[in-house]
């Protein structure tokens, strides 16, 4: 009960001195706003990330051509065209860990229908790859094996094309026109957004593998057997790594790369690459957030500047109060209670305004955020915390004060 | 029966620089229960020295003050708190109200630090006030009291916990003489009630009140 007098009596002085009171809460609020609103943008492009991963598909390895070595200096990925569409089936054959081998071909082509152009991905896949990548169908249906052997002239696109090529009416069964060779649109695909490099996935148009090698994508090459990459999904997250030596011993027995010669291809763990992504947000916002906690330290020692200066303007009163029987240790917990009064309204203070703020930035700057509920409750009990500490030295000066000051001051 | 303040050979010494200052040399004295004693001495003599020592607000530089039984200066800080709310009540010249309380709360103060609280200290500290007549003044504060009406709630304030020892320093001093006999008979009730005080004033019609007047020149009691 009479901890709850004693809230009463610092919200009272709290309340007496309160433009005081705001200065000196200043960094408090800013130093919660900040952590709060760092840690809801972090958060934001962590959701993102989360969301683009799970978009991707599970469990998937990318085999990739590997990187000529011009004058001694390793070029981009897939400079060589070293994988074909029979390194798919082997690796799909060969290694039992592998679910789906997903040859692929892709260019930037204009596609045409009617009066319209669009510049877009122009994929040629298997059905496996559209199991691999897990997309699923809006409306009609996707192109089978059959429809894959006979290169027939079919489209299955994604929803950026479907809304830039025909505008709002149904494109199944309408044609898409890419230089001379004309594609049924057969399905569409249901929105997947934006990957974890920033690429629009739904701006892609999906051909047969066959017919895409034979009409529209690198038709001047030799072999055309080649393919850009291939998409491999194994049956769990843990086989993946067993599945990457066996794809690797896989291919360089068909590329007839011996002893220590380096590979002709690459093979990369997708969600890896976009995990690294995600705990490199992590260490940022960890980062981000230290610095914040520093300015709510910094806000401590104004707390506490001005707690000093409110003991020394309030002698009288502290006098007064020894005089009529305040212990020392009551003296002090009434300015310990004070102080952390201080902070933690500060703390609130600022969850409001890193709130507000936070709410703003997707408006603002387009970022999307993640306001965090946790993080909002450690901030503002870190602000009470930072007014125990720094009230202490205030309070114990407060605490040590002789009564016969009454006599002395007023 | 024994006195209820027993002083012995109080020195109280203010270092000033390298210069030593005595604002009591060699005081005692004893005061009975029941009494009304006034301190008399010129400004500078050692009186609110004196009164300060009895009300526990000031430690002596030697001697031993007995409170009762009790020898006061060899207790624990917080048994000094105790005394002070329980059985001294002060009272100063410039009345020391706490500016953002309201009489009632004023009041209430020594009952918040009481150890053992009451079960119903407002209705303790309504009744304080009404005995110094200011039952239809408890919600104002002290800017909105005229000087005797701020010492009366000073008075309340000094009697609210019982204490045995009223101890006033010029209590009068900022007064009006009307106010002031007001007061005057305010302490002379509470003594007639069984409150022993002990009174500083350079007022002689003030020490006039009081059964006896203590004398003090330059530290040292000259006259009792
Ligand atoms: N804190 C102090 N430091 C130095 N000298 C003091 C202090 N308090 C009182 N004195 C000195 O002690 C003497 C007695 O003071 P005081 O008891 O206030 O006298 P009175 O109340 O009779 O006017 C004075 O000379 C005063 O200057
Ligand atoms: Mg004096």
């Amino acid at each position: 009960m009479r901890t709850f007098s004693y809230i009463y009596l610092a919200f009272r002085s709290v309340r007496a001195h309160i433009l005081r009171s705001i200065l000196a809460v200043t960094g408090i609020v800013i130093g919660v706003a900040a952590v709060l609103i760092v840690v809801a943008v972090a958060e934001g492009a962590r959701a993102e990330i989360s969301r683009q991963i799970n978009s991707l598909g599970s469990n998937l390895l990318l085999v990739q051509p590997g990187a000529q070595v011009a004058q001694g200096v390793r070029q981009q990925a897939g400079t060589i065209l070293s994988l074909t569409a029979g390194d798919a089936i082997a690796v799909a054959r060969g290694v039992p860990e592998v679910v789906v081998a997903a040859p692929f071909v892709g260019e930037q082509k204009t596609t045409i229908s009617g009066d319209l152009n669009w510049s877009t991905l122009v994929a040629g896949v298997t059905p496996g790859f559209f199991e691999a990548r897990e997309w699923r169908l809006a409306e009609g249906q996707l192109f089978n094996d059959d429809q894959v052997a006979l290169a027939a002239k079919i489209a299955v696109i994604g929803r950026t094309v479907a809304r830039e090529l025909f505008r709002g009416s149904d494109p199944l069964g309408r044609f898409v026109r890419i230089e001379r060779s004309s594609y049924l649109v057969i399905g569409t695909l249901a929105e997947k957004g934006q990957d974890f490099t920033g690429r629009d996935q739904d701006d892609v148009m999906f051909i047969p593998l066959s017919s895409a090698r034979i009409f529209t994508i690198g038709r001047s090459q030799a072999n055309l057997d080649v393919v850009h990459s291939i998409l491999v999904k194994t049956e769990s997250a843990q086989s993946m790594p067993a599945a990457e030596t066996a794809i690797a011993r896989v291919l360089r027995q068909r590329h007839k790369i011996v002893g220590r010669k380096a590979d002709d291809f690459r093979i990369q763990n997708l969600i890896q690459v976009a995990q690294t992504r995600d705990r490199a947000y992590r260490q940022f916002t960890l980062l981000v957030s230290t610095l914040a906690g520093i300015s709510l330290l910094v806000g401590g020692i104004g707390v506490m500047n001005i707690m000093l200066v409110s003991v020394t303007e309030r002698i009288n009163e502290i006098g007064i109060r020894l005089a009529f029987g305040a212990r020392p240790q009551d003296i002090r917990r009434q300015f310990l209670l004070e102080a952390v009064l201080l902070c933690t309204i500060g703390g609130l203070l600022g969850l409001i305004v890193g709130y507000a703020c936070a709410r703003v930035v997707p408006w603002a700057l387009g970022w999307p955020i993640e306001f965090n509920e946790a993080m909002a409750l450690i901030a503002v009990a870190c602000s009470s915390l930072v007014g125990t500490v720094f009230g202490l030295l205030p309070a114990e000066r407060a605490a040590r004060l002789d009564p016969a000051v009454v006599l002395r001051s007023a | 029966m024994r006195s209820l303040v027993t002083l012995d050979h109080i020195h109280k010494q203010h270092r000033l620089g390298d210069q030593i200052v005595h604002a009591l040399l060699d005081v005692s004295l004893k005061i009975d229960r029941g009494e009304f004693v006034a301190i008399m001495g010129p400004s500078g003599s050692g009186k609110s020295t004196l009164l300060s020592i009895l009300g526990c607000l000031d430690h002596p530089s030697r001697g031993r003050y007995l409170l009762d039984d009790e020898d006061v200066f060899v207790q624990s800080k917080v048994r000094l708190s105790e005394l002070r709310n329980r059985r001294i009540g002060f009272i100063f010249q410039n009345f020391n109200l706490l500016p953002r309380l309201t009489a009632l709360e004023n009041v209430g103060l020594p009952l918040f630090y009481r150890r053992e609280p009451l079960r119903n200290p407002t209705a303790r500290a309504r009744a304080a006030l009404e005995q110094v007549g200011l039952g239809g003044r408890m919600h104002h504060v002290p800017a909105q009291l005229s000087g005797g009406e701020q010492q009366r709630v000073a008075v309340a304030r000094a009697i609210v916990n019982g204490p045995d020892l009223l101890l006033a320093d010029e209590p009068t001093g900022a007064l009006d003489t009307s106010t002031r006999d007001a007061i005057l008979a305010l302490l002379g009730e509470l003594q007639c009630a069984g409150l022993t005080v002990v009174l500083v004033t350079h007022d002689s019609e003030v020490a006039a009140c009081a059964w006896r007047t203590i004398r003090l020149r330059d530290g040292a009691i000259v006259g009792n």
